[in-house]
């Protein structure tokens, strides 16, 4: 058993959502777990990872948070500076400083080097370096190879996918007779 | 004010604006074009010489098996995977949250063993609760017409031809009740094939199934009469086996989709306004091409007699068209086509004398002689949308500023605070993960609410802009205000491509989502919209085309109307 990359896509969407991010962010938050999961990075496990860290600390929600700096590193569009600060996850960075700058960038935290650009991002760390869960990241100039692309998300991913759905269950409005009779508007005959 | 007469001595007659075009009224009128999927599909199969068969026809006596439909074209096979079952008349549900079906399909990539059908015999009937792999494209169900179905079975183990007046009404043995594709459910994704010429356009892997599955479904009725009356029963004729369409039923978990595809939206919308915009740009026509118009006219017509619908919106919009055809055929007797601009003068015509029915079912109509000038359009009805599209950070606050209150010009005089302007709520139910519309004022759905309302969230972010310099950026912004993001990326993507968005407001009290529905499944090139609530519609798919057999040696665009009697 795999996913497709358009379910965890559609799946990452409502897990962020279902934690709090605005639709807009969730939607970024699943354009980095689909970027990171087609380079065979494991993305849909570090967004679980810092959905839960979050979902432990909702004070203060853009603090440490990937999503909110990388998407402030893309819409600045100012190229990416050398100290990117401290952050959960560091591996969902990788998406937005590839599309910064596509040509190609090393993201570094202590002990990993991440050599990213438009194509993905090629890496022979382990995934517990890759998933990280705190580090303060830097980028610098770098010159990308091509990346492999995959394009299912393995079984191996299934204890993830699952805390993502933990989260995305989140979004559904619990069933009541009247919805289910006037929400989708049945209630007629539709057996003739 | 400027003459029609101006207009129609430019080169090209400029495209409808979206402020007209991109109003749900109107929308909701749309009609099957030659630039419809499923007649794409047949055109390209039957040029590049496609050939079919079936390979496999497993089913007893009670209709329960297995068979295969192979589609051989000039690189690739594909393979339609029909299950067919037994199903007790109480379990027969169009709704999506029913667990069994009639039938199941999947379209295979490449031509299935045997080993390949036993993994799909357990993932397939199931639906929604099997998983399928990335060597699959689609997943779909039918349930029988029950009316329908039966009475061919009768008359066909009788010896005899079903009843027209009994088919017509209805239109198909069986109807579709979702046909899931793009990734759904495990199966490949929309990239896997997305540079395949054969599937150019949009929905061709999906409307290959529904066309195949219309085989089945006729191949299944012949095969139930003939082994329960071996002795005397007869196979259709095909001249009203055509008349056998595909039904669809389809409620709220479409309608979103217009809305969450907007970049789509607007290559589809801009095929057809450019299409219309060229046929109106056209100085003369020939009298082949007067004739072809006049002829289908009529043919339409019959079209428009035989539409029957209970609902009592869509019976009077019925009720309009007809009436539309009896002044357009007037008017065209009136009227010599042979006069400089004709078509621009008709539709100018249009404008004033007919319905919103009227309007675009003579839009439809007048793009049907040209193939050779708008054909070309059908291959950009396509968007990638695997990557997000990115925000444009630089942009001023004064330009986006501007830009939403042009793009949201409609949403500017609507008060957001009067219950009625958003009175229902888009959610998501836990039950079956599926799209539903709730009274924002009755139910607690607010926490759960999908980003489904672009014009009340325009207004929120123009009134969160007025603490903003119009020098700012988006990018400052934004960081203030993550929860206007999915806003700001509507408005760019709509400031570049204008059929975007819809102009009206997806929340009021009095929105039809079945005008939702109605506008996406006219590009489908779905016939006999019947809605059966004002959520929830049937259609036909099909009806008329021909069959897999008969598609080298037929036009499938002479078939797309009704024959004349």
């Amino acid at each position: 058993m795999s996913w497709s990359l358009g379910e965890v896509k559609a799946l990452a969407t409502k897990a962020a959502r279902g934690a709090g991010l605005p639709w807009g962010m969730a939607d970024e938050a699943s354009f980095a777990v689909h970027w990171l999961q087609a380079s065979g990075a494991p993305g849909v496990a570090a967004l679980a990872n810092y959905l839960e860290w979050r979902d432990q600390s909702p004070s203060k929600p853009h603090e440490l948070c990937p999503i909110h700096l990388g998407t402030a590193i893309m819409d600045a569009d100012r190229g990416v500076s050398e100290w990117l600060g401290r952050v959960r996850q560091p591996l969902l960075l990788a998406p937005f400083i590839a599309r910064s700058s596509p040509s190609g960038m090393a993201l570094t935290w202590p002990d990993m080097m991440l050599v990213v650009s438009e194509t993905g991002l090629t890496s022979d760390a382990s995934r517990a370096l890759l998933l990280t869960d705190e580090a303060e990241c830097s980028a610098a100039p770098a010159t990308a190879q091509s990346a492999q692309r995959v394009n299912r998300v393995p079984e191996t991913e299934a204890e993830a996918m699952a805390r993502l759905n933990h989260f995305a269950s989140r979004t559904y409005a619990p069933a009541t007779e009247a919805s289910r009779m006037s929400g989708a508007g049945a209630g007629i005959t539709d057996n003739d | 004010m400027k003459q029609a007469s101006d207009l129609s001595g430019q080169a090209d007659a400029p495209k409808r604006a979206p402020e007209q075009v991109m109003r749900l009224s109107r929308m909701g009128c749309f009609h099957q074009t030659r630039l419809s999927f499923m007649r794409v599909l047949l055109r390209r199969m039957k040029s590049a010489g496609w050939r079919f068969d079936r390979p496999v026809w497993r089913i007893d006596a009670k209709g329960v098996g297995v068979a295969t439909y192979r589609a051989k074209g000039p690189e690739r096979t594909y393979t339609l995977i029909a299950f067919a079952h037994d199903l007790p008349a109480d379990l027969r549900s169009d709704r999506v949250i029913a667990e069994a079906w009639d039938s199941t399909f999947t379209l295979f990539d490449g031509e299935p063993t045997e080993e390949d059908l036993t993994r799909l015999s357990a993932h397939v009937p199931v639906q929604e609760a099997g998983r399928l792999s990335d060597g699959e494209f689609v997943l779909s169900r039918a349930n029988r017409s029950v009316r329908l179905f039966e009475h061919v079975v009768d008359a066909l183990s009788r010896g005899q031809q079903p009843d027209p007046a009994v088919i017509e009404p209805v239109g198909y043995l069986m109807r579709t009740t979702a046909v899931y594709g793009s990734g759904k459910f495990g199966a490949a994704d929309r990239e896997t094939w997305a540079e395949r010429p054969e599937f150019q356009g949009s929905f061709q892997p999906e409307l290959l199934s529904v066309w195949l599955i219309r085989s089945f479904t006729i191949d299944l009725a012949e095969h139930m009469a003939a082994m329960s009356a071996p002795e005397t029963a007869v196979t259709l004729k095909p001249d009203l086996k055509r008349r056998f369409g595909v039904g669809n039923s389809t409620g709220l978990g479409m309608a979103p989709f217009l809305l969450n595809h907007p970049a789509l939206i607007h290559a589809w919308i801009n095929a057809r306004e450019t299409a219309l915009a060229r046929i109106r740009a056209i100085e003369t026509a020939t009298s082949k091409e007067q004739e072809m118009f006049r002829a289908l006219v009529e043919r339409a017509e019959i079209n428009a007699a035989n539409w029957t619908v209970d609902h009592p919106g869509q019976a009077q919009k019925c009720d309009g068209l007809r009436e539309d055809f009896t002044i357009l055929r007037k008017h065209l007797s009136d009227t010599a086509l042979s006069a400089e601009h004709p078509w621009n003068a008709l539709y100018r015509w249009a404008e004033t004398a007919l319905s919103l029915e009227g309007q675009e079912q003579l839009v439809s109509l007048m793009l049907e002689p040209y193939g050779a000038l708008i054909d070309d359009l059908a291959l950009g009805m396509s968007a990638d949308e695997s990557n997000l599209a990115r925000i444009d950070g630089k942009m001023t606050v004064a330009a986006l500023r501007s830009k939403l209150t042009e793009i949201y010009q409609w949403a500017l005089s609507i008060d957001f605070d009067a219950p009625d302007a958003q009175a229902r709520i888009w959610y998501v139910s836990e039950e079956k993960l599926e799209p539903r519309l709730g009274e924002r004022f009755e139910e607690p759905l607010e926490p759960y609410e999908q980003p489904l309302a672009p014009g009340r969230d325009a207004m929120l972010a123009l009134a969160a802009l007025k603490d903003f310099d119009d020098t700012a950026t988006v990018a400052e912004f934004l960081l203030r205000h993550p929860e206007y993001r999915h806003t700001v990326r509507r408005l760019q993507i709509a400031a570049q491509k204008p059929y975007a968005e819809i102009r009206d407001n997806t929340i009021a009290s009095e929105m039809l989502p079945i005008d939702l529905l109605r506008c996406k499944l006219s590009f489908f090139g779905a016939t006999k919209f019947d809605p059966r609530s004002d959520r929830w519609v049937r259609i036909t798919m099909f009806q008329g085309a021909p069959f897999p057999d008969e598609l080298a040696d037929m036009d499938p665009d002479d078939l797309a109307y009704p024959p004349l009697q």
